[in-house]
């Protein structure tokens, strides 16, 4: 499992160049990516369901990069879109399509479900993180929207 | 104040966010508060997904309007981070109006790494994810081949211009192709399905994902929607491409 963490960290590392992360980030938005896996990785160990151990590492990921976003100064996807990285459903979708390609109908609709689904719980993650640091907390009440 | 050269670099600077794999709300929020740095009475900034207006005017003056059409969609967060910088820089009087112009219209040419070092980090990053869906071995070294061969694709569509889903298309065919060649010349050291996913994990459209989602808590539905379209339409290509591949390979 360690070993699997440690090939994400490579691989969101690398990730980071195609998309631009400046230098001095990249062990940054690396870590990130090799800690979403590593808690998904967790999730399925103690038998979280599939989508609920998707939920919590785009989570997970979401609260530390709106915090890092706040600390080191820089935008908030910097930190997200390469920590996200490694559970963005390529897997489903591969697999949608193979069964697809073999025949078996059923089983390719499950799997593009499934694909749409942590699309979906990605998205609703960063929704539920967003919202407790969009609220303007200093604020008068009339003034919060 | 030259309102126009303002509305000019303004305007850029949201374009610049919107090309790059920026949300609307931040490229609205960004040409908003440059624009007001003005005090113009009144000043209005529409950005849509694919296009942006905005507007300066005051009374008893012309109004200046201003709209581009975002044609160019690319993923560098560098230059997000580098845009608002220097949009905070302006907005506090640190930055002259000239100088903030300058230094966008550098900072859309600038790319930061030289292409070798991007094909090695496609080849490592296929590499790696190829590792944690299961890959061993020889996968490993293909998965590597298969990165050379999605940035190949790539690099030639930058010259054919093809828009971006049949940029993806191919590139997810090329990807499948060549795991399935090498598949067939390796049949029991390989397994085809890890290298696969690995390669396409350079292409799902994670950034769209997360994107649309905070376009839409924004309350910014158009955009919100169009990156929604983005995701369904780039996976849909994917679909494609690693089908027909996988379909061909079935055939013979």
């Amino acid at each position: 499992m360690i070993m699997q963490c440690v090939f994400a960290f490579l691989a969101v590392s690398a990730f980071c160049v195609l998309f631009e992360v400046p230098k001095k980030l990249i062990p940054v938005g690396g870590l990130m990516g090799g800690l979403c896996w590593g808690i998904y990785l967790l999730c399925m160990k103690y038998d979280i369901s599939l989508y609920g151990a998707n939920f919590i590492a785009a989570a997970s990921i979401a609260l530390i990069a709106e915090i890092l976003a706040r600390i080191l100064k820089q935008p908030s996807p910097m930190f997200f879109v390469p920590g996200v990285l490694p559970i963005v459903p390529g897997y489903s979708l591969y697999y949608g399509v193979y069964n697809f390609a073999v025949g078996e109908h059923a089983l390719s609709r499950e799997y593009f479900i499934k694909a749409v689904m942590i699309s979906m719980l990605i998205a609703l993650s960063i929704f539920a993180v967003n919202a407790v640091f969009r609220v303007n907390w200093h604020a008068k009440p009339h003034e919060r929207r | 104040m030259d309102y126009r050269l303002l509305m000019d670099t303004s305007i850029l600077a949201g374009e610049i966010i919107m090309e790059n794999g920026g949300e609307a709300y931040r490229a609205e929020e960004t040409v908003n508060r440059m624009l007001n740095t003005s005090n113009a009475k009144h000043v209005e900034v529409v950005v849509m997904g694919t296009s942006m207006v905005a507007t300066v005017s005051n009374p008893y003056r012309d109004a200046i309007t201003a709209t581009r059409r975002i044609r160019r969609r690319g993923t560098n967060l560098q230059r997000i981070a580098q845009v608002n910088d220097i949009s905070r820089e302006m907005c506090d009087g640190k930055l002259s109006l000239e100088e903030a112009f300058h230094q966008l219209k550098q900072l859309r040419e600038k790319t930061q790494y030289p292409e070798w070092i991007r094909i090695i980090a496609s080849m490592i990053g296929v590499m790696g994810f190829t590792y944690t869906f299961g890959g061993r071995g020889l996968d490993l070294l293909f998965a590597m081949l298969c990165g050379a061969a999605v940035y190949a694709v790539q690099y030639i569509n930058r010259y054919t211009g093809l828009s971006g889903i049949i940029n993806v298309a191919m590139a997810s065919f090329a990807v499948s192709v060549v795991a399935v060649l090498l598949y067939h010349l390796f049949p029991e050291q390989m397994n085809p399905d890890t290298v696969i996913i690995g390669g396409l994990m350079l292409l799902v459209p994670g950034l769209a994902i997360t994107n649309s989602a905070r376009d839409l808590l924004a309350g910014d539905y158009v955009s919100g929607t169009a990156r929604v379209m983005e995701a369904v339409v780039t996976s849909l290509a994917i679909v494609l491409g690693t089908g027909l591949a996988l379909i061909l390979r079935n055939l013979f």
